[in-house]
This record gives structure tokens, C-alpha cells and sequence, in this order.
């Protein structure tokens, strides 16, 4: 039987129902404690609206998000909560409803305002941020914002059959159910398997302790034969957002897959990776935002949110890479 | 031209709906764009999974093409409990059909897809609505099932018609994607753990030695006090039939049925949740302690058998009954689910427990189904290696990504033949109308002596059957054997009949072949 404490907010008859099936498998204290948390989502693009599907799906106090664009042809058949008639609208409040239509005990809001007007007294009101699509430097200025204010931070993005997720926990604390054995019976010699929960922490780098790093020096000596050259992939492709301000497009197909050759390069040179690591083909397969990546990396991304508000189970460190093209899902642990 | 141009191109040649004037698809091509839009898909149920793949298929313009379509099947209708996870549901919907719903939702989401909603359950009795000819113009099966015994249905049926079946499943952070191809891989029935061998009814009741064995005992149990048991009361009530048909039956089973009919309506009958725990609390008590005491009672700790042997050996282990404990969970947890078991039989409202069974989430459901729509893409480009395809394992909890190639499908072999799971013989009626004809065409054609031909679980030839019944079987049509012998009506959708044969190959020895498939003449 679980014993229900006092943390977290508690749940009404009506909840218990709706959440039956997830507080049997992560528990009532786990529900409570992400019943209680505020959530920011930023980029409301095809990533941005898995994740928001997942995380207020699961039931969380509230969910904020943020874009300032607006909706063009291109979101409509990425992001479901923008169809062909929210174009020309704010992709933040056009989704609004229908993101509230998920779960109506979540309250949902909008932010219109660009990321680089916020400060750091905005972020203060949430328990866990995550940026979908913004540029380095946003990411390490809010990643920087979040680790002073304790709060959980996460970023991710796709492009077309890449995509990956970084998180940021600070110095986190979760419970764990480990399977132990134990003698049941002393007069019988079998070994019971039982469920204990224990206590644990795991601490975290921000994003910009994974940047730069030379795969020839201290700790990253010999870890480059192993590393997923995805890696080297997204780099590449969040030099290129943050270079031309936009993401690689079909209408400057060649354009687009030389300028990324290039970048490719220069990172690879400036980590010392040897050039044959990684063969530049990837190129053609960076374009668009496929609806089947972001509902994978969508998928990683809901559960990290939901164990680092519930904590509950251990989240990855750092850094999860996903490859559509040669079907690979791996976690990296980067830093300095 | 690289996949992920292709398909933003052509969910982009959707907007436009000009496919043809569209100046960027001149530059790409049409082919791919016309395979991605002439798409025909069989969505199997609309639960957790089957929401995520239409959302996805729905996003990408699966289907939208003037060839192209989903039809999308689920006979449950929509319950509270699927809202947290089942995401084109809304509270409002609960109650309506998931599948007529679902298909209205992604509807709303892109116009332009081809969706169509049935609420039949994939199995016999639909079998003339999902026939040869419905299967024969889909492009792929995606399964979106939630138990295993469906699953093995629509793996023999895309085996059977040689069409790809996408499967997939989820356990709480544990996801799985197979991919089944005709000709190429092994289908989702092969990597199954063979059949279990039925338990002897004594080693369940009394003797039981393995876990596997009181397992079986509570799904009977189960069975019998809350399906059966119920439904002889019911029927005793309502169907005038029912005291004719049970007084009928053998032995002590009147009896035992009619007092079970007594215990539900008068003896035992709950008006209340507390009636229902007194009752739960004391079936415990029948259950683990005065039925082992009455078998200890027959078979004293002490017996010995004839031969001198002690009787509590070997696989018979010797029982000890329980003391109810209140504070063990596994009490607590019995009267709670028989309580709330037996208040569902009498329609009350049941109490709320938090069991330890594993379901899904939204997150896990997701992941899997993306993963899925990556193999679909491989499917609709026409890669034909398997090295191309990837079955996937994955577990959110770690998070951990494990993938392998799908497995190539055993080869069999008779004479020089090789043959998998993919292949059948394909015989026309007109060429061997009779069993006679049937014989002889294999021994002409093939080269195998037919020694036994069975269809379903009827055998209607085999060599070792009295010499006046093999003269009768051999003159008549296979048409009429099945109907007449075998007991089955040969439905007029019906294209082929299915059979199996034994044979002997040349050198006499028994010959490992496929199935036969017997395309009826169509008159």
C-alpha cells in the first residue's frame, strides 16, 4: 500500500481517475508532486508541441507557452495544435485551447515576447524550463538564469532525422525503486525479490561546459572513438541556426548543404575529431521538421520533464542524441 | 533525392494541391510524393497507440492521395481512464466510439486525409469484411493493438495475404517496434514462446509445483467466480432454455452449476461494498486454508504411498494453510481486487486501488510510434534489404535505444525446394477438383505423395483410414469435403480454401512443405 504524504498538491476523486493508469506505475507521491508543477515551453514547433502533449497529458499544475512567431503553412503540418486556420495567428495563443482541451485541470497560458526580453525575474515563476528551437546563446543566458534560480532546465530540438535533448538538473534529488533480494523466510533458503526505495542525487554541468570540448585532451582522450558522431551532427546544425537565423531549408537546398559542409569542418577541426569520423552525407538528411522525429525526441524529452518535476527515477546525464537515418538513440555525458 | 527533402516537399505539394504545377516537384520528382499520398493503410485499434499514429499520419499526409486511404477499426468506446494518454480524446467524448472519434479529431487536424472509421474487432467473425480482396490493395497493416492474441490474428492474416505488418507495443517506460515483411523476415508468431502444454486438472487443484501452475489456478478461479459463474445466473434468469441445457450435462455438473446459480442469487448475494468484502474475505478463507485442510485431512503429512514411498514427494509438495494477516499485502491486495471484482459482477461502484499491473503512458506511446512511422517510410520508398529495416527496443526510463535488424524467416526445404513461412502451393479448383485430382496433381507436379490432407483441425484423407472410407473421401470434391466433413460453410466472399497436407518426397521420407492454398473457381 502507498503512504500518501503531504508534499506536492493533492489530488481530487476525479484526478485519481484520470491518472489512474500512470499513478500505477509511478505512484501517488510522484502524481502529487507533478500535480504541484509550473511548467515553461518555449518554441512551439512540431518538438515543441509533443512535448507539451506529453507533459500535460501527464498532469501537471500549469503550462506555459512561448513563442513569438507566428503560424505559416510549414507549422500546420508539423505542430496538431495548429491547423490551416491559425495561420497568420501568434503560434503561442493559437494553440492555446487546443492545448487546454488535453487536460482541463492544467491551466494553460501564452507568451508572445521574444526569449531575449525576458529576465531573469520571469523564469523564477517555473519549476522546469525548456527551450525547443532557440540559439546557443539563448540557450546558455536562460540555462545560466535557471541554474541560479534552482530551476530544472532543458533544451532539444530536431532536424529532419536528428535531433537531441540536453538537461541541466542542477544538483538533483530522486527516489528510485530498486528490486533487492532478501531472505523472506529464515527457515526457507530462497531469496525474496523485494521493491525499495532509495534516495539519490546526481549532479549536473550547464550547456556551456559541453561546448568546445577538444576530443584529444584530459578526460576526452580516447572517448572519441566511442563518442555518437551525432553529436558533431547537431553542433553543426546549431552553428548554422545560429549563423543565418533560420533552420536549413529545401528552397536553398545546395546553398544550405555547403554551408553545413563547412561548419562540419571547422567543428570538427576545432574538437580535434578526425575528419573520416563522421562522412558528410548526413547533409541531405537535415531538412524539414519530420513529424516522426519530433514524436520520438518529443517522447525522451515528456519522460525527462516528468521524472526531473516528479522526482522520480533517474534522469540521463546530459545530453541525448537521436538518428533517424541509421536508427540510434544514445546518452552522452559531456562536460569540461 | 534524400528522404527528408521528399517528404517536406510533399506534405508541402499538399498545400498547394497542385501537385502537378507545383514547380519545386518538378525539380524532386513525383514518384516518391505519389507513393507517400497513394498510401493504403489497416489502422488495428484506436487506444493509445493507434491516436499517436494517426496524429503522425495525419501530420505527414499518409494517405492523402486520390489512391490513398486509412481505415482505422476499434469496437471499445471511449472510458475516462484512456484520457491521459489517448490524446485525440476529450472528457466530452467519453462514451462515444474511439475509432469514429479519433478519425473526425486528425480529420480536424489535415483536411485532406483519407480516413475511415469501422468498429469491428479483427477475427473470425469479421473475416468477410477484412477478406482477400480488402487485403490484396492495402499497402501495410499497422497493428495498434493491446493484447497478444489479436496480435497473433493479424500477424497470420498479413502472413497469409503477404502484406508488411508494422507491430508495435508499449509496457509503462518500455516500448517495442517489429517489422514483419513478406518474403524477407520472420513474422511476429515466430519469436513466440511455443504454446504452453496444458497443466493436468489434479496438479493445478491439489498438487501445483510451479509458479506457472497457481497461475493457471487463478486465471480458472478467476474465470469461474467472476465470468461464468455470473453469466449461468444470468442465463438462468433470462434464457428459458438454460434449465433444459444444464440438466443435460454429465455427471455432477448440474449440480455443481445450479448451486453455483443458488450461491449468486440468493445465498451469497451482496447488496452492499461491505457484503462484497465479508464475501472476498471469506472466499480467502475456503480458498487458502479450509481446502488445504481438507486435504491434509485425506493426506496426512505422514502418508505413504502402495509402494512404501511417502505421497508429499517428488512434484507433489505439501501444503500448509495460511492464517489471514492483515498486514501482509498479498492479503490485503486478494479481498481488495476479489472485493472490487464482485462489485463489478453486481454493478456497484468499485473502490479505487493502485494494483501493480504495468499500463501505458503518453511519452513511451509516442516514442514507439515515431519510431513506427520511420519504418513505414522505409516500407512506402520500397527498400527491399532488410539491413534497411530496423526493429526497436527501447526504455524511456534509462533511457536506453537498442535496435537490430528484423530476423530473416527460417528456410525449409523438400527435394530442392526452398520454402519459408511466406510461401504456400497455390492449387486451382478446376485442376483438381477432388481429393483424387488433388493427390495425383501433387504426385505429377511436385513429386510428393500426399499421405494425409487436413483443413483446420478435420482430417479429411489420410492413408492409415479403413480402405472403404479412404474410396469415399477420394471421389469426392474438396468443396463438398469441407462442407460435409469438416463441418464448415464456404462463404461467398470466400476465394480460397486453406489445407494442409503430409507427404512423402522421393525417397519416401516425410517431406517438410508449405501450406496449400485451394483458389476457388468462381462461378
Amino acid at each position: 500500500m502507498t503512504i500518501i504524504t503531504d508534499e506536492g498538491v493533492d489530488l481530487t476523486e476525479d484526478e485519481a481517475k484520470l491518472y489512474d493508469r500512470q499513478i500505477r506505475l509511478w505512484g501517488w507521491d510522484a502524481q502529487k508532486r507533478l500535480r504541484g508543477s509550473k511548467i515553461l515551453v518555449y518554441g512551439m514547433s512540431g518538438l515543441g508541441a509533443e512535448v507539451v502533449k506529453n507533459v500535460v497529458l501527464a498532469g501537471v499544475k500549469s503550462m506555459t507557452v512561448m513563442d513569438p512567431e507566428i503560424t505559416t503553412a510549414e507549422n500546420s503540418y508539423t505542430n496538431f495544435f495548429l491547423p490551416v486556420e491559425k495561420i497568420g495567428e501568434n503560434r503561442a495563443s493559437a494553440a492555446v485551447n487546443a492545448i487546454k482541451a488535453l487536460n482541463p485541470s492544467v491551466e494553460v497560458l501564452a507568451e508572445t515576447d521574444k526569449l531575449e526580453s525576458k529576465n531573469d525575474s520571469f523564469f523564477d515563476q517555473f519549476d522546469a524550463v525548456c527551450l525547443v528551437g532557440a540559439s546557443q546563446k539563448q540557450i546558455i543566458r536562460v540555462n545560466d538564469i535557471c541554474a541560479a534560480l534552482h530551476k530544472k532546465f532543458f533544451c532539444a530540438d530536431v532536424f529532419g532525422f536528428y535531433g537531441y535533448v540536453f538537461t541541466d538538473l542542477g544538483v538533483h534529488k530522486y527516489t528510485e525503486e530498486v528490486e533487492v533480494s532478501q531472505p523472506s523466510d529464515p527457515k526457507k533458503p530462497k531469496l525474496d525479490t523485494v521493491t525499495k526505495t532509495f534516495m539519490k542525487t546526481r549532479a549536473f554541468v550547464p550547456f556551456k561546459d559541453t561546448l568546445d570540448l577538444v576530443w584529444t585532451e584530459g578526460d576526452f582522450k580516447g572517448r572519441v572513438k566511442k563518442v555518437d558522431v551525432t553529436l558533431f551532427i547537431i553542433q553543426a546544425l546549431m552553428a548554422f541556426v545560429d549563423a543565418k537565423g533560420r533552420l536549413p531549408s529545401v528552397d536553398t537546398l545546395e546553398a544550405d548543404k555547403k554551408s553545413l559542409t563547412e561548419l562540419t569542418e571547422s567543428i570538427l577541426e576545432k574538437g580535434n575529431v578526425p575528419k573520416d569520423k563522421l562522412p558528410l552525407d548526413f547533409v541531405d538528411n537535415v531538412f524539414g521538421c519530420l513529424m516522426p522525429v519530433c514524436a520520438i525526441v518529443g517522447g525522451v524529452l515528456g519522460q525527462e520533464i516528468i521524472k526531473a518535476c516528479s522526482h522520480k527515477d533517474p534522469p540521463f546525464n546530459n545530453t541525448f542524441l537521436y538518428d533517424g537515418i541509421n536508427s540510434s538513440g544514445t546518452v552522452q555525458c559531456l562536460k569540461k | 533525392m534524400p528522404l527528408s527533402v521528399c517528404l517536406t516537399m510533399w506534405r508541402r505539394s499538399l498545400k498547394t494541391q497542385l501537385l502537378q504545377y507545383d514547380s519545386t516537384l518538378a525539380v524532386f520528382g513525383t514518384d516518391f510524393q505519389n507513393r507517400i499520398g497513394n498510401v493504403r493503410l489497416f489502422v488495428v485499434g484506436s487506444g493509445a497507440i493507434g491516436c499517436e499514429l494517426l496524429k503522425n499520419y495525419a501530420m505527414l499526409g499518409i494517405g492523402s492521395g486520390p489512391g490513398g486511404m486509412i481505415l482505422v477499426t476499434d469496437m471499445d468506446a471511449i472510458e475516462k481512464s484512456n484520457l491521459n494518454r489517448q490524446f485525440l480524446f476529450r472528457p466530452w467524448d467519453v462514451g462515444k466510439q474511439k475509432s469514429s472519434t479519433s478519425a473526425l479529431v486528425v480529420k480536424s487536424m489535415n483536411p485532406q486525409i483519407r480516413i475511415m472509421s469501422h468498429q469491428n474487432r479483427v477475427g473470425k467473425d469479421t473475416e468477410g469484411i477484412y477478406n482477400e480482396y480488402f487485403f490484396s490493395r492495402l499497402t501495410c497493416v499497422t497493428n495498434a493493438l493491446d493484447n497478444v492474441d489479436a496480435r497473433k490474428y493479424m500477424d497470420l492474416r498479413c502472413v497469409y495475404f503477404r502484406k508488411p505488418l508494422l507491430e508495435s507495443g508499449t509496457l509503462g517506460t518500455k516500448g517495442n517496434v517489429q517489422v514483419i515483411l513478406p518474403n524477407l523476415t520472420e513474422s511476429y508468431g515466430s519469436s513466440q514462446d511455443p504454446p504452453e502444454k496444458s497443466i493436468p486438472m489434479c496438479t493445478l487443484k491439489n498438487f501445483p509445483n510451479a509458479i506457472e501452475h497457481t497461475l493457471q489456478w487463478a486465471r480458472d478461479l478467476f474465470e469461474g467466480t467472476f465470468t461464468t459463474g455470473p453469466q449461468d445466473a444470468d442465463s438462468y434468469i433470462n434464457d428459458p432454455e438454460f434449465m433444459d441445457r444444464t440438466l443435460k450435462l454429465p455427471g455432477s455438473q448440474p449440480m455443481d452449476i445450479l448451486e453455483k446459480v443458488k450461491s449468486h442469487l440468493v445465498d451469497d448475494k451482496p447488496s452492499s461494498f461491505e457484503d462484497c468484502i465479508a464475501w472476498a474475505r471469506l472466499f480467502w478463507e475456503e480458498l487458502f486454508v479450509n481446502v488445504i485442510k481438507q486435504l491434509l485431512h485425506t493426506y496426512p503429512a505422514d502418508t505413504t504411498t502402495e509402494s512404501g514411498q511417502p505421497f508429499w514427494s517428488g512434484p507433489k509438495r505439501l501444503p500448509h494453510a495460511l492464517s489471514f494477516d492483515y498486514d501482509e499485502e498479498k492479503c490485503q491486495e486478494f479481498v481488495v481486487a476479489g472485493a472490487n471484482l464482485r462489485a463489478l459482477n453486481y454493478g456497484f461502484k468499485e473502490n479505487r486501488i493502485a494494483g501493480k499491473i504495468i499500463p501505458a503512458i503518453a511519452t513511451t506511446t509516442s516514442l514507439v510510434c515515431g519510431l513506427v512511422c520511420i519504418e513505414l517510410y522505409k516500407l512506402v520508398q520500397g527498400h527491399k534489404n532488410l539491413e534497411r529495416f530496423k526493429n526497436g527496443f527501447i526504455n524511456l526510463a534509462l533511457p536506453f535505444f537498442g535496435f537490430s535488424e528484423p530476423i530473416p524467416a527460417d528456410v525449409h526445404t523438400y527435394h530442392d525446394k526452398k520454402w519459408t513461412l511466406w510461401d504456400k502451393f497455390e492449387i486451382r479448383e478446376e485442376k483438381a477438383p477432388t481429393m483424387t485430382a488433388f493427390i495425383s496433381l501433387f504426385k505429377r507436379q511436385h513429386k510428393l505423395d500426399v499421405t494425409m490432407v487436413s483443413y483446420g483441425e478435420t482430417m479429411l484423407f489420410a492413408d492409415f483410414m479403413p480402405e472403404d472410407k479412404i474410396r469415399e473421401r477420394l471421389k469426392m470434391s474438396m468443396r463438398d469435403l469441407v462442407v460435409q466433413v469438416a463441418d464448415d460453410d464456404i462463404p461467398h466472399w470466400k476465394r480460397a480454401l486453406d489445407f494442409e497436407a503430409a507427404a512423402e518426397d522421393k525417397d519416401e521420407e516425410d517431406a517438410d512443405i508449405p501450406p496449400i492454398r485451394y483458389v476457388l473457381s468462381q462461378s
